[in-house]
C-alpha cells in the first residue's frame, strides 16, 4: 500500500454491499486503485494517523461513505474529514440505504459533497454508483 | 284596732309603757327582738333618771334594758307615733315621763282625755280613709287561706264587687300556681317575712294581673311557732310586667332570628366547607388525571421513540439483504445465464419480482410511517393548477388515456408536498384500474360550502362493492389479486392518513363494473 495510489476509499461495513459497489464500479474501470476499509474506526486510523499527507501520499479523489458502521459512525469519520485542514477538500459521498431527512440534512450540514440512497433495484444500483465515481473522479481531475 | 295592727307593721322599734309603767303595747319589731315580753317598771326612777326595765322572759334578751338620757329622745319619738294612732299612750306615757306633773293636773288630764278621745275618732276615719284609699291592695288571712281583711283598692284590684264578695275567695285561689302561696307561707314560717314577691295571679273573672307583695306573719303568743295571721300588701304590676313580657318575647323572637340566622350560616360553612373538600379532592383527581396524561405521554414518546428506530433500522437493515439478494441474482443472471435451464431462469425471475415487491412495501410501509411525524405546513393551493401538472405528469403525452376532465376547482388550504401525494395516488389509482375500460375517463370536480372544500374524482373504471368502502382505506388492504393489479396495498392509507391529518375526511363509493368515487373534504 505504501506509496500507491488510492483513488477511491471505499468505507462499508456490508461485504455483500462493498462487492456490489466495487463490481459496479470495476464496470466502468474505475475500481482498479481503490481501497476497502471495513469499520469505522479502522477508517479514521487509516485517515487521521497520517493524515498530513494522506491525500498527498495516496492521492485520494473521493471517499465513498456508508453511514450505518460499526464502533464510529458515517456522521462522525465526516465531521473529521470536513474539520480536517488537511482531508477537507476530499470529495466525500454518502452512500446509505436511509431515505431520513434527518440523515440527509445532517450530512449535508456537515459539507457532504453527495448524499445517494443505495437503490435495491440491482441495475439502477449498478447505474448510480458508476455514474457518481465517474463524476467526482472527472471533477477532481479538473480541479486539479 | 285591727287597722291600727296593719299599720303597725311598716313601723319601727316602739315599746309603749302602760300607767304602771309597764310596757304593754308594742309593734312588731319590738316583739321580733323580745320574744315573749313582758317588762315591769322597777323602782321611782325620776324622768331624767335611768328607767330600768326588766325582761321577764325570752331566751335571747332576758336581762335588763336601761334606757339612760335616751328617754327624753324616746318620748319625742313616741309622742309622735301616738299622735298619729294612740294618742291615749301617749298621755300615760307623759305621765310616766313626768309621774309628778300627771299628779298634780289629774283634772286637766281628764279633760284632755276627752279631747284625746274625739281626735282619736277623727283620726281613726282619717287613717281609715287612708287606708282605703291607699293605692296598695292591703289585706290579712290566716295561714289556711282564709281572708280576713282587706282594704277597697285590694276589691278594685282584683275585679270584685264588694269587700264580702272578696272575703268567699280563699286565699290561694289568687295564685295562678298554687305553689306559690305555699312558698310564701314557707318563708314566713322561716324569717317571718316574705318581700318583693312576684306572683302572677286572677282576678275574679279569671283574667291575670302580675302582682308584686310584701307579706309579714303574726305569731300567736301561745304558740310561737304557729303563725296567727299574714298581713300583706301588694301592688298591680301588670303593665311593667306586660312591657317586660313584650320585651322578653321581642329578646325571644330576636334569639330565635340569631339562632336560626346562625344556624343558616352554620349550614352554608358546613356545604362551604364541603364543596371545598369536593374541590380538594377534584383538584386531587385533576392532578391524578395529569399525572397519568403525562405518563401517557411520556409512554407515548418511548413509543414513538421505539417506532422511530425501528422504521429507521427497517429503512437501513431491511432494505440491505434485499439490496443483495436483488444483486447478486441479477449477476447471477448476467453472468450463469446461459448455464440455467428455462426452469432455472423462471425461478431466477420469480426471485428477483419478489424482491422488488418487498421493497415496494417496505418502501411504502416506511412513507406511511413518516407522513404521522411530519408536521403540516398550510398554504392556499390553487387547485387546478396544481392538480393539472400531476394528472400531465402521470399520463405520458404520447398516450393520452384515459381522458381527465378537471372542472373549475375552488381554493384548498393545506400542505403542498403531503397534498400532491394524495392527487398522485388517488389518480394513478384511477388511471390502474381504468385499464381496462374501452373509453377511460376520469373526472375531477369541486365545490365549495360553508367553508367546507370538497374535491371529487370520479372514473368509469372496474369500481368495487360498497361493502369495502371503509376497509379499502386499511393498510395492506387490497381488493384485487397482485397479479391483477399491482400495489402494495398502502397507497389509500396513505391518502387518508394525510386527509385526516388536515382535520378533513374522505368517502370512497364504488359500483361494480361501473367506477369508483372519491371526495375529500378539506377545511378552509
Amino acid at each position: 500500500m505504501e506509496n500507491k495510489e488510492i483513488d477511491i476509499l471505499l468505507i462499508e461495513d456490508n461485504p455483500n454491499d462493498a462487492e456490489l459497489t466495487m463490481r459496479a464500479l470495476r464496470k466502468k474501470d474505475l475500481a482498479n486503485n481503490l481501497h476497502w476499509i471495513k469499520d469505522g474506526e479502522e477508517a479514521l486510523d487509516f485517515l487521521l494517523s497520517e493524515n498530513k499527507n494522506a491525500r498527498l501520499k495516496y492521492n485520494l479523489k473521493m471517499i465513498l461513505l456508508d453511514l450505518k458502521l460499526p464502533k464510529i459512525s458515517g456522521f462522525q469519520i465526516l465531521k473529521h474529514i470536513k474539520n480536517n485542514e488537511n482531508l477537507k477538500n476530499i470529495p466525500v459521498v454518502v452512500l446509505t440505504s436511509s431515505k431520513e431527512d434527518r440523515d440527509l440534512s445532517e450530512c449535508y450540514s456537515n459539507s457532504v459533497n453527495s448524499y445517494i440512497v443505495k437503490p435495491v433495484d440491482f441495475s439502477e444500483f449498478m447505474e448510480t454508483v458508476s455514474s457518481i465515481g465517474i463524476y467526482w473522479l472527472n471533477l477532481n481531475q479538473s480541479i486539479k | 284596732m285591727i287597722a291600727h295592727e296593719l299599720f303597725q307593721i311598716m313601723l319601727d322599734l316602739c315599746p309603749i309603757k302602760d300607767k304602771n309603767k309597764v310596757l304593754s303595747i308594742f309593734n312588731e319589731k319590738v316583739k321580733s327582738l323580745f320574744k315573749n315580753i313582758s317588762i315591769e317598771y322597777v323602782s321611782g326612777q325620776k324622768p331624767n333618771e335611768k328607767f330600768k326595765y326588766e325582761l321577764k322572759s325570752g331566751s335571747d334578751f332576758y336581762g335588763t334594758i336601761v334606757f339612760n338620757n335616751e328617754y327624753k329622745k324616746l318620748t319625742e319619738e313616741n309622742k309622735y307615733y301616738l299622735n298619729s294612732s294612740c294618742s291615749l299612750l301617749t298621755v300615760i306615757l307623759e305621765k310616766i315621763a313626768n309621774e309628778e306633773l300627771l299628779k298634780s293636773d289629774k283634772k286637766a288630764l281628764e279633760s284632755i282625755t276627752k279631747k284625746q278621745n274625739t281626735e282619736i275618732k277623727e283620726s281613726e276615719a282619717k287613717f281609715m280613709e287612708l287606708y282605703e284609699n291607699t293605692p296598695v291592695a292591703l289585706f290579712r288571712s290566716t295561714v289556711e287561706g282564709h281572708v280576713l281583711e282587706v282594704n277597697m283598692e285590694m276589691v278594685r284590684m282584683y275585679g270584685f264587687d264588694s269587700k264580702e264578695d272578696l272575703l268567699n275567695r280563699p286565699a290561694v285561689d289568687y295564685y295562678t300556681d298554687p305553689g306559690d302561696r305555699e312558698k310564701i307561707i314557707g318563708l314566713l314560717q322561716k324569717t317571718g317575712e316574705a318581700l318583693n314577691i312576684i306572683s302572677k295571679e286572677t282576678k275574679k273573672d279569671g283574667s291575670l294581673l302580675w302582682v308584686k307583695s310584701n307579706y309579714r306573719a303574726t305569731f300567736d303568743p301561745e304558740n310561737p311557732t304557729k303563725i296567727k295571721h299574714i298581713d300583706g300588701a301588694a301592688i298591680d304590676i301588670t303593665a311593667s310586667k306586660d312591657y317586660e313580657h313584650e320585651l322578653n318575647s321581642y329578646r325571644d323572637e330576636l334569639e330565635e332570628r340569631v339562632k336560626k340566622r346562625t344556624n343558616e350560616i352554620e349550614n352554608q360553612s358546613v356545604k362551604l366547607k364541603e364543596s371545598q373538600k369536593a374541590l380538594t379532592f377534584l383538584l386531587a383527581d385533576v392532578n391524578e388525571s395529569r399525572k397519568e396524561l403525562e405518563n401517557v405521554v411520556k409512554e407515548l414518546a418511548e413509543v414513538n421513540k421505539d417506532l422511530e428506530s425501528f422504521s429507521y433500522s427497517v429503512s437501513h437493515d431491511l432494505r440491505a439483504p434485499l439490496r443483495a439478494i436483488n444483486g447478486f441474482t441479477q449477476i447471477l443472471k448476467e453472468d450463469y445465464y446461459n448455464v440455467l435451464d428455462d426452469e432455472g431462469k423462471r425461478i431466477m425471475n420469480v426471485i428477483i419480482s419478489n424482491v422488488n415487491s418487498m421493497t415496494q412495501l417496505i418502501d411504502d410501509l416506511l412513507a406511511f410511517t413518516r407522513i404521522g411525524r411530519k408536521v403540516l405546513v398550510k398554504n392556499i393551493i390553487n387547485t387546478n393548477n396544481f392538480i393539472r401538472t400531476i394528472a400531465d405528469e402521470l399520463i405520458s403525452p404520447l398516450q393520452k388515456k384515459p381522458a381527465i376532465i378537471i372542472d373549475e376547482l375552488p381554493e384548498i388550504l393545506g400542505d403542498l408536498n403531503l397534498l400532491k401525494q394524495v392527487f398522485i395516488n388517488l389518480i394513478s389509482n384511477a388511471i390502474k384500474f381504468t385499464g381496462t375500460v374501452p373509453e377511460p375517463a376520469i373526472k375531477i370536480s369541486g365545490k365549495e360550502e360553508s367553508k367546507i372544500v370538497q374535491i371529487t374524482i370520479e372514473d368509469n373504471g372496474i369500481g368495487f362493492d360498497n361493502k369495502y368502502g371503509e376497509k379499502i382505506f386499511e393498510v395492506f388492504q387490497r381488493l384485487h389479486t397482485v397479479n391483477e393489479y399491482e400495489g402494495a396495498g398502502v397507497g389509500l392509507s396513505i391518502v387518508k392518513k394525510i386527509v385526516e391529518k388536515h382535520d378533513g375526511k374522505i368517502i370512497a363509493y364504488g359500483t361494480p363494473g361501473k367506477g369508483a368515487r372519491f371526495t375529500i373534504h378539506l377545511k378552509k
